[in-house]
C-alpha cells in the first residue's frame, strides 16, 4: 500500500509538470526500467490470486472427491446391510424348533347361562410350555396364546382366547403359569353343556428382519360339564 | 487423490465393508446375538470410512506428470470441423 501512495507525490513534485499522456508514457517508462513499480506488482499480486482460485475450483470439481467417495461408500454400506438381513431372515429356516405344550384343566369355576341366553364359563388351568427351541438370534418377540375351539352346530368353528402373553427373551420361553381365563369364555348360544372341545397354544413368531410366522400345537379331550353350576 | 489412489481407494472400501458385514454375520450367529452383529458392522463401516474417505498422503503416491505448456506447443490439437462432415468411425 505505502508504494502506491508513492506515486502521487511524484506528481506533486514538479507541479508546473507533464499532461496526463505524457504522465502515462513516463510510467510506462518507469516500469520497464524499474520492474518494482507499483503497477506491475499489482498485476503480479492478482495473478497469484488467481492461481489460488484456480486451485480451489480444481479442488471443488475433481472427480473422486470426498463427497464422491463418501457417498460410494454409505451406498455400498447399506446394500450390504440389506444382504446381510436377508442373510438373516434366511438363516432361520435353519432352525428346526421343536416346541412342547400341557394344559391342564384344574377347575371349571362356574359355568351358567346368560339371561340372553348364551352359556358362560370360568376355568382354572395350568399351562406349561417349552418355547425356547422358537427363538434364534434373529427372534425379537414371541406372541402366545391359549384358544379354545370347539365345532356346534351354528358354528362348524368357534375359537375363544383365553389367555396370552408377549415373551421376549429366550429365558422366559420355559414357563410354567396358573390363571383363571384372562378374557371370558362366552358361547353365542346354548351348546356348551356336555361338549369336548380342544386347547390350542397358538404363538406367532416375530422376526428381526423377515417375515413372522406363527403355528399351534393342539390338545384335544376336554369335556365341559353335563349341568351348569 | 491420483488416479491409483482413486482405484484403492474404491477397493479397499468395497473390500472392508464386505469383510466386516461377513465378519459381523459370522461372529453373531455364532453367539446369537442379532445386536452384535449391527455393532460390528457400524464399527466396520466408521473404519472403512476413516481410511478412505479423507485424502490420505499414500493416496497420493503417483502424481500425474504433466506436459510442459512449452512442449505442449510444439505439438498443436489437430483440428477436426474442416476435414469432415461425416464422423470419424469410432471403434
Amino acid at each position: 500500500m505505502t508504494e502506491q501512495n508513492s506515486t502521487p507525490v511524484t506528481l506533486t513534485k514538479n507541479p508546473d509538470g507533464p499532461t496526463k499522456t505524457k504522465l502515462k508514457l513516463q510510467e510506462r517508462l518507469a516500469a520497464v526500467e524499474n520492474p518494482a513499480e507499483p503497477r506491475q506488482r499489482i498485476q503480479i499480486w492478482s495473478l497469484k490470486r488467481e492461481k489460488k482460485k484456480k486451485k480451489k475450483r480444481k479442488k471443488k470439481g475433481e472427480m473422486h472427491s470426498f463427497g464422491y467417495r463418501f457417498n460410494a461408500l454409505l451406498t455400498f454400506a447399506v446394500t450390504i446391510l440389506a444382504l446381510m438381513c436377508a442373510i438373516a431372515s434366511l438363516s432361520d429356516n435353519l432352525n428346526i424348533p421343536s416346541p412342547s405344550a400341557e394344559i391342564q384343566i384344574v377347575n371349571i369355576n362356574w359355568f351358567q347361562k346368560h339371561r340372553q341366553g348364551n352359556d358362560e364359563v370360568s376355568l382354572t388351568m395350568n399351562i406349561s410350555a417349552d418355547l425356547q427351541s422358537l427363538f434364534t438370534w434373529n427372534t425379537k418377540q414371541v406372541f402366545v396364546f391359549v384358544a379354545a375351539e370347539y365345532e356346534t352346530t351354528k358354528n362348524s368353528l368357534n375359537q375363544i382366547s383365553l389367555w396370552d402373553a408377549i415373551i421376549q427373551a429366550r429365558e422366559d420361553a420355559r414357563f410354567w403359569i396358573h390363571t383363571s381365563n384372562k378374557y371370558r369364555f362366552v358361547d353365542q348360544g346354548i351348546y356348551l353343556r356336555g361338549k369336548e372341545f380342544n386347547l390350542t397354544l397358538h404363538w406367532h413368531v416375530m422376526r428381526k428382519t423377515g417375515k413372522m410366522s406363527a403355528d399351534k400345537i393342539v390338545m384335544s379331550g376336554y369335556r365341559f360339564p353335563e349341568e351348569y353350576r | 487423490m491420483d488416479w491409483q489412489g482413486q482405484k484403492l481407494a474404491e477397493q479397499l472400501m468395497q473390500i472392508m465393508l464386505l469383510v466386516s458385514g461377513v465378519v459381523a454375520c459370522a461372529t453373531s450367529y455364532i453367539l446369537g446375538s442379532f445386536q452384535m452383529m449391527v455393532l460390528i458392522y457400524a464399527g466396520g463401516v466408521v473404519l472403512t470410512t476413516l481410511i478412505t474417505v479423507p485424502n490420505w498422503p499414500f493416496f497420493n503416491r503417483h502424481a500425474l506428470k504433466w506436459l510442459d505448456p512449452s512442449e505442449a506447443e510444439k505439438h498443436p490439437k489437430p483440428q477436426q470441423s474442416v476435414s469432415s462432415k461425416k464422423k470419424p468411425a469410432k471403434k
